[in-house]
């Protein structure tokens, strides 16, 4: 019975102690969007410091279970403490501190959002990692004692512990986060940990119910219960979403007293709710007209200037906190997008290819070239699909054009579903976030690309929405996507780039000379042209074979 | 351990990490049943080499296998270099700890240790630096100089 216990306790720490870890990262990858760094760096200090809690356990303990015990208490404090302090934190570094940090060092107010809330996160994974590893060094001492040799029965705990581990590396990311987000998650997996912690007293300790240690540690977790009643469910949402509003808001206030914080409170009291959508790709947050025009501050902040001219802003929808589009924006993206093509190579496809662009609002503006037109959507996220033709905001702005006959919805990996298709097509649309994640990032492989070329007809053009083409601040991106291109087969002179708030790269199999006809605009409503100015100087980037980005040999597409 | 570091929500990664620490869990599992006197030094050079190989086939086999796409053989041949590393990560553990049995925290903490220099090296040096295909025959490289370096060690004794 003891073995068993033994088991199915290390089962549930390493599942506890590795989903902590998960889900921080997962937090973190939430607020700033830097899914590699995010992942990787969690993950390295997360084992650095197990190793070092490892390395450090006092060998001395007189008693282990004792000693067991209490690093759990530690454990299952951290674990509540820890997503909470990470959230106040950022709330109150948002109200009152980052932009005056950013006003010292004179750098972007994300910057410095970004590096304190991963510096935050470090902490937090390094303190819950090296808790975890004196944890398992506790468990192993503890079968040490109970059967007095060092490597018996060594195998089963580490199996015990790698399954405790796979459990947790597929449960967490697909059903928590997806399900009920990280900071929940949390709590879930906190309260986990805190009936094994009971269920370890019942079975270690039942013959001594009524020993010192129960009173000592009753206490103790009385207090943790009464915790997680005042954590209930409820009250982490209100705090998730307020955290949401000061995060999109950026309400921040001069001066540093409880009366500024007092008007800061109150004016996050009055924006509406974030209305957040989870799947397994994205995290989607949609403000409606309800989340009032303080928002115009954030994009003053941003950099985002054209937008913030706009007086009355409707919506937004962000994915994975970048921004999509807004109602002021989405028209001049969107109308770029489906008719610059169009216009510049003099060619209305007839059987389109769309990879991404699951809201819709892009196949709308392509229906407008008539009934005989074909359009398949390829699309990872089905939550998107469903929200594009479900969401009342999201119905509107897209006309239903999801349920249209002409289109055929697919739900697949872009990368798959290209690489796989038997069919060709005359033009392919590229609408796909920036490529901020290893996901994203496949997508403007040289592998991805290569099948893009192939799989287009001989007067087809493809498009793709890209990063700004600026030859000077985003030098080094710029760079990689077009050698990237240019090694998949599209030739440098069939690449023509353009935009103004928005960019894109249109590349076509034949060689034609590319200019916007600006005499016969279709289509484009007066803000779009502004959009359709040519970017000239692509002749500047050297051609080499050293940036280009492939599957097997990835080049970050970094923008701290 | 190199491979469980670049995690992933997507099923195939899911799926390759599953298998992955499934079959590292079988590895360390299976330890307990090994003889106590075949714990040396030796037979740890030998799980290196098989570990070695596996790095320099298996990616061939892995890039091989899309021959395959579509059918079930796909998922079995390429996940066949996942379960042979796996399975020998896990047996490889437990095997330097019964080697040291009296320092096996030590060991053991230096193998996180060992875990967070690959989280970060394996992105941001190796991938982006070297390429899978050379990242691959790297790591295979340093298991087989561990295995020449135990395979010395065993011959000191």
């Amino acid at each position: 019975m003891n073995l068993f216990a033994l088991y199915i306790i290390t089962l549930v720490s390493s599942f506890c102690s590795l989903a902590y870890q998960i889900l921080i990262a997962h937090f973190l990858t939430e607020q700033i969007d830097i899914y590699i760094i995010s992942q990787t760096t969690t993950f390295g200090i997360y084992a650095l410091a197990c190793g070092l809690g490892i390395i450090f356990f006092n060998q001395g303990q007189r008693d282990i279970f004792k000693f067991f015990l209490k690093i759990e208490i530690y454990l299952i404090l951290s674990s509540f403490i820890i997503p909470l302090t990470f959230v106040l934190c950022h709330i109150f570094f948002n109200i009152f501190l980052f932009e005056k940090i950013s006003q010292i060092f004179s750098i972007p107010i994300y910057y410095t959002e970004k590096s304190m809330l991963f510096l935050l996160a470090q902490i937090g994974v390094f303190i819950l990692g090296f808790i975890s590893g004196m944890e398992i060094s506790s468990i192993l001492k503890i079968k040490d004692k109970l059967y007095h040799s060092e490597t018996k029965y060594i195998g089963l705990i580490f199996c015990a512990g790698y399954i405790g581990g796979l459990i947790s590396s597929l449960v967490v990311p697909s059903v928590f986060v997806v399900h009920v987000g990280s900071l929940i998650g949390f709590l879930i997996v906190g309260s986990i940990n805190l009936i094994f912690l009971l269920l370890f007293f019942i079975l270690f300790y039942y013959k001594k119910w009524i020993s010192r240690y129960l009173i000592y540690y009753g206490f103790s977790l009385s207090f943790f219960l009464g915790f997680l009643f005042l954590m209930s469910p409820g009250l982490f949402f209100k705090l998730e979403n307020y955290n949401l509003k000061v995060m999109y808001s950026q309400v921040s206030v001069e001066k540093f007293n409880s009366n500024s914080f007092k008007n800061a409170h109150r004016m996050i009291g009055m924006l509406g709710d974030v209305q957040r959508f989870r799947s397994l790709y994205q995290t989607i947050d949609i403000l409606d007209a309800n989340f009032n025009s303080k928002i115009l501050y954030f994009f003053k902040k941003m950099d985002f200037k054209i937008l913030a001219k706009e007086k009355h802003p409707n919506f937004y929808l962000f994915l994975n906190r970048n921004l999509q589009f807004s109602s002021s924006g989405h028209k001049s993206y969107h109308e770029s997008i489906a008719h610059a093509p169009i216009n510049v190579t003099g060619h209305t496809p007839k059987n389109i290819l769309i990879l991404g662009g699951g809201d819709g609002i892009l196949i709308k503006e392509l229906l407008r070239y008539g009934k005989d037109i074909k359009i398949t959507l390829v699309e990872i996220d089905q939550k998107i699909i469903d929200l594009s033709k479900n969401h009342v905001l999201m119905k509107s702005l897209n006309q239903n054009s999801l349920s249209s006959s002409q289109v055929t919805v697919i739900i697949q990996d872009a990368l798959q579903f290209i690489k796989y298709t038997k069919n060709t097509y005359d033009a392919i649309y590229i609408d796909i976030p920036f490529p901020s994640n290893y996901n994203f990032m496949r997508l403007y492989s040289k592998e991805f690309f290569f099948n893009v070329n192939r799989r287009l007809d001989q007067d087809g053009f493809m498009i793709i929405d890209t990063i700004k083409l600026d030859m000077e601040d985003h030098k080094i991106q710029s760079k990689i996507l077009i050698n990237t291109l240019i090694s998949a087969g599209f030739k440098k002179n069939r690449l023509m780039g353009f935009g103004d708030t928005n960019h894109f790269i249109i590349g076509i199999k034949k060689d034609k000379k590319m200019e916007f006809d600006y005499d016969n605009i279709g289509f484009f409503e007066t803000n779009t042209l502004l959009n359709l100015r040519p970017v000239t100087d692509f002749d500047k980037i050297p051609i080499d074979a050293d940036s280009v980005h492939s599957l097997y040999k990835p080049k970050w597409f970094l923008h701290l | 351990m190199l491979s469980a570091t670049i995690g992933n929500t997507f099923f195939c990664y899911s799926l390759t990490i599953g298998v992955f620490i499934l079959f590292l869990g079988l590895g360390s599992a299976s330890f307990d049943w090994i003889p106590r006197k075949r714990i040396n030094f030796l037979n740890l050079a030998f799980i290196e080499i098989i570990m070695s190989i596996n790095g320099l086939v298996g990616i061939y086999i892995i890039t091989k296998s899309s021959l395959f796409y579509g059918s079930e053989l796909f998922w079995i041949i390429a996940l066949i270099p996942t379960i042979i590393c796996g399975f020998f990560s896990g047996l490889e553990l437990p095997f330097l700890i019964g080697l040291a049995p009296k320092k096996y925290l030590k060991v053991f903490g230096l193998d996180y240790i060992g875990m967070f220099l690959g989280a970060f090296l394996f992105p941001f040096f190796f991938l982006s630096y070297l390429g899978i295909f050379i990242s691959s025959f790297v790591v295979a490289f340093l298991n087989f100089i561990v295995a020449i370096f135990l395979l010395y060690s065993s011959k000191g004794k």
